[in-house]
């Protein structure tokens, strides 16, 4: 039994990146609490390395791999119709209505059920267990796959749909099958997958969920299936297949969008990390009143003051992009920004601070597009490194990417005291420009630009570089921000407030 | 960016389906092939040999027992090795085929030798009689095996030609040595024949595979094997069954000719009916297979595998089932008027091959048994093509029992009276239950067709 059990869908600690050090950040924060991680992740992979070192204060962890070929089976392949009605029940997902879950648990895996979950499931009569033999093989889901395909109306092709149905059904066995991190608080970083296991863990242990969404899982999953090629080398162009394969896009899509309705449902805290999020969070069904919302923090003692006056001690200006050298991050559109900065503005000089080692293809393609463009004198990759060393000489902080929750590396550059020019993604306008009206009267501390308007970036860059009166205002009103709203400590009270706040009620109900 | 999103595995491979329903075609084809030797071979021995009338029914009694019984034999391995060798031509796995076959016919071989030495060693005839029908058996065995090497790999051409000759040298020899030096020269001759058979389909069969980088020793893949275990159930039962009614007449109330040498003069021509049926019915079968149905049963799996849409895969499902419909059809056209005219002119055939007239009746009950065996047979195989091998195991071990089961009881109690009866019996059972399965089978093929597509690497669990 851990006090706080956080369940990570393929990041922590696998994976690098702005969740999984949040998350990373938040067990040492809170060494006095013991902590179990679930990491969700696609198969098995018996050479693949944490990046995190695990603290002390985790005792229990557990991955779930959702794409791993298990299969249960209690010997049968036929599934009794019965007062369970599995079509429907299909219905109801595509609708997002979550209603007749735990009846749903009760069936894939009718062990252990506390007061919360239990308590409110009749047993049906005849009631067999529905295992994944049944789900993927008897005759009943069959019929009901060949329905569903009818009664969407497509004409596409029928061995895609019927797939699609495998892979859909079989990671959310896994989930529901999956043996429960024993918990007194379920913290899911995601909805999705992640947020199904805390419900069903809820609703087996009777523990409170507290959700922390970082990015929009509905929304990133929408991107992902829209963007996925499958299928589309079937004879691209024509209207009427594309409008067919996006009913089977659609039917993912609803998947995605039942396990986030059921998250929000089943969650006791509901926390965004800006208010933009938590719009789309309402839009997607959360509960609006719930949601709390509690903004990334960082320590400011490390970055305070770094940046002392424009120019720095040589005179030369710089201009810095941090962030790891992949697509999400366009560092595309950083290079050509950086050419047109440089055709206006002689001297400046250009740092790439991060590692490149994570998509190897797309970083040579970056090195040549500096050749190309007769930059290679004026732009450095640093590789991996101290970004605290980088805060000192860089002037400005250029964020290029597509897509953003609440990036760190703003926060690290204003309160070392560097204006930023960051795309208008997640809650970078909010960063730079101040959510609330209070916030916003401190003043910007910054620019933002279209993404992938590499001349817009360019623009931003030498307005601020050629006017030292708004680059001193910049760098004090991006301390100012930072010291009110991002304190970790501020972050750090909050969860513990609710973290304190459900163990308490938890031994209150032990006691009683 | 939290989340693992999705993967499309879309997994379901062109099988070896195609490669199945060819294999499974030659199979019945080929078995045609012995068939007519053999009712030639009884023929011409009939027909030539009159003056010793003793020696000419033990020639034909021998010549009988070798058929039967190394088709018993032989046809457990049968199945088995046709599937898979069919497997590895459709995954383009040639050199492995000299190994099946190889591997086959050593472990058959002593099985057959052993069972034809202590069938003919019964005889008391001398060593030599022993030795020559232990010869004969052990080689047509191994034909059976070599007929399905050569169909799969579509060399018909050979095969007849090499049966022809051979044919020709066994009457040849057999009647010209025979008639002058008696019963060892005739099966000698024949003997010869089917050596000569023997030799040249195994140097063909050789000389096919010598430019593919034959591998004679390879492993034996057993779980190739495994898979199709029920096959060598359907085998035995199913050539067992065709004969166990004709071990039951010839031991029961039939003549013993010596040692465990039996027959029943009267159940063994009336056989002749069956094999006269069967012959032309299998002609017809292969045709229709080979033209209409084999294209329609090949865009049904391509539609699904070529992913179109359901409704397409549910027209080619319904033509595929009318291809069947027409192809049972056409059999009926040949079948039909068949045992009609057999039925007809019963009298004039009974006294053509010197049987009674007393059992005119039972003749005509046999003829509709033939009929009936016909589809019989036609059922079973489409079973096999829809890879529905316990289906088929079942269909063909209720054949087997209850043809053994009725006739015995029908020759104890009844007696020579009724003949033709226990075979009409099994038969209709065994038709009408494989049509159940077949039916069953056809209803839900689609259903069948995907959840036989496990996940690939797939574990279960066992709650």
């Amino acid at each position: 039994m851990v006090d706080i059990c956080l369940i990570c869908e393929g990041t922590y600690p696998y994976i690098t990146g702005g969740v999984s050090a949040w998350t990373h950040n938040l067990i040492k924060d809170f060494a006095n609490f013991t902590f179990g991680v679930v990491h969700i992740s696609s198969k098995k992979d018996p050479f693949r390395e944490f990046k995190y070192k695990l603290p002390p204060n985790v005792i229990e962890y557990i991955e779930i791999p959702i794409h791993e070929p298990v299969v249960d089976s209690d010997g049968s392949n036929e599934m009794k119709a019965d007062s369970f009605d599995f079509y429907s029940f299909h219905q109801e997902i595509k609708k997002g209505d979550h209603s007749r879950f735990a009846q749903i648990l009760k069936r894939v895996s009718p062990e252990g059920f506390a007061d919360y979950g239990g308590a409110e499931i009749e047993t049906p009569a005849s009631h067999d267990k529905i295992t994944g033999e049944k789900i993927l093989y008897s005759k009943e889901a069959f019929d009901i796959i060949t329905n569903l395909y009818k009664q969407c109306g497509l004409s596409t092709s029928f061995i895609d749909y019927y797939w699609t149905f495998r892979t859909t059904h079989l990671p959310l066995l896994q989930i529901l099958n999956a043996p429960i991190l024993k918990a007194s608080i379920y913290h899911p970083v995601s909805t999705g997958y992640a947020g199904l296991y805390a419900v069903s863990a809820k609703m087996k242990t009777g523990s409170p969920i507290i959700l922390t969404e970082h990015g929009i899982y509905t929304v990133e999953r929408k991107i992902e299936v829209a963007e996925a090629s499958w299928m589309l080398d079937e004879g691209m162009g024509s209207l009427k297949l594309q409008a067919q394969l996006g009913k089977i896009k659609d039917f993912w899509i609803k998947i995605f969008d039942f396990l986030s309705r059921l998250t929000y449902r089943h969650a006791d805290e509901l926390i965004s990390l800006y208010s933009e999020n938590k719009k789309m969070q309402v839009s997607l069904g959360a509960d609006e009143g719930r949601i709390r919302l509690i903004p990334n923090g960082i320590d400011i003692e490390k970055y305070e003051n770094l940046k002392g006056r424009m120019g720095g001690s040589d005179a030369v200006l710089k201009v810095g992009f941090v962030g790891r050298v992949v697509p999400v991050k366009d560092v595309e559109t950083f290079v050509k920004a950086a050419k047109m900065i440089k055709d206006s503005l002689a001297g400046v000089e250009f740092y790439i601070i991060g590692p490149d080692d994570e998509d190897a293809d797309y970083a040579r393609e970056i090195r040549n597009l500096v050749s190309s463009l007769d930059m290679a004198n004026h732009i450095k990759f640093t590789g991996l490194a101290s970004t605290a060393d980088y805060y000192k000489l860089i002037d400005v902080l250029v964020l290029t990417s597509i897509t953003e929750v609440q990036p760190l590396v703003i926060l690290e550059a204003l309160i070392a005291g560097v204006p930023v020019v960051a795309t208008n993604v997640g809650a970078c306008r909010e960063m730079l420009y101040g959510d609330s009206p209070e916030d916003a009267a401190i003043g910007r501390c910054g620019i933002i630009t279209a993404i992938k308007a590499p001349d817009e970036t360019a623009a931003a860059v030498v307005k601020i570089l050629k006017n030292p009166v708004m680059w001193r205002e910049m760098a004090i009103t991006g301390q100012k921000r930072v010291r009110r709203y991002y304190q970790k400590k501020n972050l750090c009270a909050q969860y513990r407030k609710l973290y304190f706040g459900m163990l308490a009620s938890k031994i209150r109900e032990i006691r009683s | 960016m939290a989340g693992i999103g999705f993967r499309l595995q879309n997994l379901l491979k062109d099988d070896s389906f195609i490669s199945r329903i060819k294999a499974y075609s030659y199979a019945a084809v080929i078995s045609s092939g012995p068939w007519i030797y053999s009712l030639l071979s009884f023929l011409a021995v009939s027909f030539f040999v009159t003056s010793e009338a003793g020696l000419n029914r033990l020639f034909q009694v021998s010549v009988i027992y070798v058929f039967a019984f190394s088709q018993v034999i032989a046809g457990a391995f049968q199945l088995t090795a046709t599937r898979v060798i069919a497997d590895y031509i459709y995954e383009s796995k040639f050199e492995m085929i000299p190994g099946v076959y190889i591997k086959t016919i050593t472990a058959l071989a002593p099985l057959l030798a052993i069972a034809a030495a202590v069938i003919f060693s019964s005889a008391k005839m001398g060593a030599a009689y022993t030795l020559i029908c232990t010869l004969l058996f052990v080689l047509t065995g191994l034909i059976w095996i070599q007929l399905i090497v050569l169909t799969a790999c579509r060399n018909f051409k050979a095969i007849s030609y090499q049966f022809a000759i051979g044919f020709i040298i066994s009457a040849a020899v057999s009647i010209t040595l025979g008639t002058r030096f008696g019963l060892l020269f005739y099966l000698g001759g024949f003997t010869g024949g089917i050596l000569y058979i023997f030799a040249s389909m195994h140097s063909q069969i050789l000389n096919e595979f010598r430019s593919k980088k034959a591998k004679t020793k390879p492993a034996v893949d057993i779980a190739k094997i495994k898979k199709y275990l029920p096959l060598i159930g359907v085998g035995f039962f199913f050539n067992t069954g065709v004969w166990v009614d004709k071990f039951v007449f010839w031991f029961i109330g039939g003549n013993r000719i010596s040692g465990l040498l039996y027959e029943n003069s009267v159940y063994d021509r009336m056989n002749l009916i069956l094999i006269a049926m069967l012959i032309p019915v299998m002609a017809v079968f292969t045709l229709s297979v080979e033209t209409n149905f084999y294209v329609r049963f090949r865009n049904f799996y391509k539609s699904i595998v070529e992913k179109e849409n359901l409704d397409s895969i549910n027209l080619n499902l319904a033509l595929m089932k009318q291809s069947i419909i027409r192809g049972a059809n056409s059999i009926l056209k040949v079948a039909l008027p068949l045992a009609f005219m057999t039925i007809v002119f019963s009298r004039q055939l009974l006294a053509a091959l010197k049987m009674p007239p007393e059992y005119q009746l039972n003749w005509c009950v046999f003829a509709c048994a033939a009929l009936i065996h016909a589809f019989f047979m036609l059922s079973l195989i489409l079973l096999m093509y829809f890879d529905f091998l316990n289906y088929t195991l079942k269909a063909s071990a209720l054949f087997f029992g209850v043809n053994l089961a009725v006739n015995l009881a029908g020759a104890l109690i009844i007696g020579p009276k009724f003949m033709g009866y226990g075979y009409l019996i099994a038969v209709t059972i065994g038709f009408a239950v494989s049509l159940r399965y077949l039916n069953e089978a056809l209803d839900n093929l689609l259903y069948h067709t995907f959840s036989r597509e496990r996940i690939p690497g797939e574990i279960i669990i066992k709650r």
